[in-house]
């Protein structure tokens, strides 16, 4: 493999300030299941890796004033596992356990699934919905950026070198009921072919309010808005159902206009969103 | 070359050595220390040959800098048992006849440890999946999921 220095600090601190000085030569390494790739296959060329597996205030979740923060580099396991997670967010634990494989989710992060910018990121549509805001710090400082205005298109952030991203905040409603479903082409190791993410608050039988996010359709995952207001002020029945998924199948196929995928993606995100409106239902007791 | 010292357990053993910084951990374990049982498949994390224990949890080792192994818990395949005395999950896959070319086995074997540690009785279901990013070549999966039924059962008792 190509040389290059390695630095493993153990405080945030030292990191920024190692970054601060190698700039554009130097590149984060967290859980690595894309890095080491794109390392050995010259992808990319650092002076150096700061490793930042060390550092233990970029791992855990936490649960403020209904605001939820997962630090970067907690792992997809971590995340799927977490109790306040399945509670709270169901649809991210659903996306980070259906991540690459069981020793995938060991290793790869949340973080680096975000600022690898992939259009086919599992967690990142789960972490959209919620209105995932990123943390980035340097040592000028910290500022935040919606995830959505994070991502740049595949593969670009507007990540600056010298900067980490600390941890995402999401706010999910309160009381609300939420679900992911991914397609792939097998279960283990598939990358995603075009996943969903809907969360829904009811009023009885009402949706109140309603979030919906979609996976490889655009460069960078993207809340469906036209989606959520026809959504909204319905009861979930077999016509209005339908209707969701015509106008889901609409907004597919004009996302993606003459692309080879559109035929087979507009009929996909279907069966897709369908699989997610029955997860809701049964985790409402129906 | 650069190179940096790096200490961890490996097999319950404490290593230091200076390596290069380059190094993944799957090169570490088999060039450095000799400890081959662990396979290089595909080299991009699909297959899962290279699984080793990184703080009891099952990882491809060839994803894994050397150095992020840094004063961590390292257990590879000649962690687990010895030829003269195997362990019970080496045991259950000699009876149920699930190594055959062998080559996916130390993976299989480490991955299915780890589940039994989190939980003792899965069902075949969870099995499935607890293997699922472990590939047989000769696609033996029937008998690789028998074989880790029969060592829930063994060490239950």
């Amino acid at each position: 493999m190509q040389r290059f220095n390695y630095y493993r600090p153990e405080t945030l601190e030292e990191a920024l300030e190692l970054l601060a000085q190698g700039g554009e030569d130097y590149k984060i390494l967290a859980g690595g299941t894309d890095l080491v790739l794109h390392l050995r296959e010259r992808k990319i060329s650092p002076k150096a890796l700061v490793d930042i597996s060390g550092i233990s205030a970029l791992k855990g979740i936490t649960e403020t004033d209904g605001k939820i923060v997962i630090k970067a580099a907690t792992t997809f396991a971590e995340v799927a596992n977490a109790q306040i997670i399945k509670e709270k967010i169901p649809a991210l634990a659903d996306a980070c356990a259906v991540v690459g494989s069981p020793q995938i989710r060991n290793q790869g992060t949340i973080g680096g699934n975000i600022v690898n910018a992939s259009p086919a990121a599992d967690s990142v549509p789960a972490l959209v919905l919620f209105d995932g805001v990123a943390r980035l710090k340097s040592k000028k400082g910290t500022r935040e950026l919606l995830i959505t205005e994070l991502l740049r298109g595949s593969g670009k952030t507007a990540l600056a070198p010298d900067e980490i991203l600390e941890e995402v905040v999401l706010t999910p409603y309160s009381g609300s009921v939420s679900g992911f479903y991914k397609l792939g082409r097998r279960n283990a190791l598939a990358i995603s072919r075009i996943s969903g993410a809907v969360e829904l608050v009811f009023a009885g039988n009402t949706v109140e309010k309603a979030r919906v996010a979609l996976g490889s359709v655009a460069p960078n995952p993207f809340r469906a808005v036209e989606l959520e207001q026809y959504l909204i002020g319905q009861e979930l029945n077999e016509e209005t159902v339908a209707e969701f998924l015509a106008r889901a199948k609409q907004l597919v196929s004009d996302k993606l206009g003459s692309r080879a995928s559109a035929p087979y993606k507009r009929e996909a995100i279907i069966g897709v969103l369908r699989a997610v409106l029955n997860l809701i239902e049964e985790r409402r007791g129906r | 070359m650069e190179t940096k010292k790096l200490s961890l357990t490996v097999n319950g053993q404490l290593i230091e050595k200076e390596v290069p910084t380059n190094l993944r951990l799957l090169d570490f374990l088999r060039d450095y220390l000799h400890l081959t049982g662990t396979k290089e498949g595909c080299g991009e994390g699909e297959c899962g040959a290279c699984t080793v224990l990184l703080d009891g949890k099952p990882v491809n080792s060839c994803l894994v800098m050397a150095h992020s192994a840094e004063g961590r818990e390292v257990v590879t395949i000649e962690g687990l048992g010895r030829p003269d005395q195997l362990h019970p999950v080496q045991e259950a896959f000699l009876e149920a006849g699930a190594v055959q070319c062998g080559f996916c086995t130390p993976g299989m074997v480490l991955t299915s440890y780890a589940l039994l540690q989190e939980n003792p009785n899965p069902t075949r279901e969870e099995i499935k999946v607890a293997i699922s990013g472990n590939l047989c070549r000769c696609t033996g999966y029937n008998k690789i999921v028998d074989a880790v039924e029969l060592a829930a059962k063994k060490e239950g008792k």
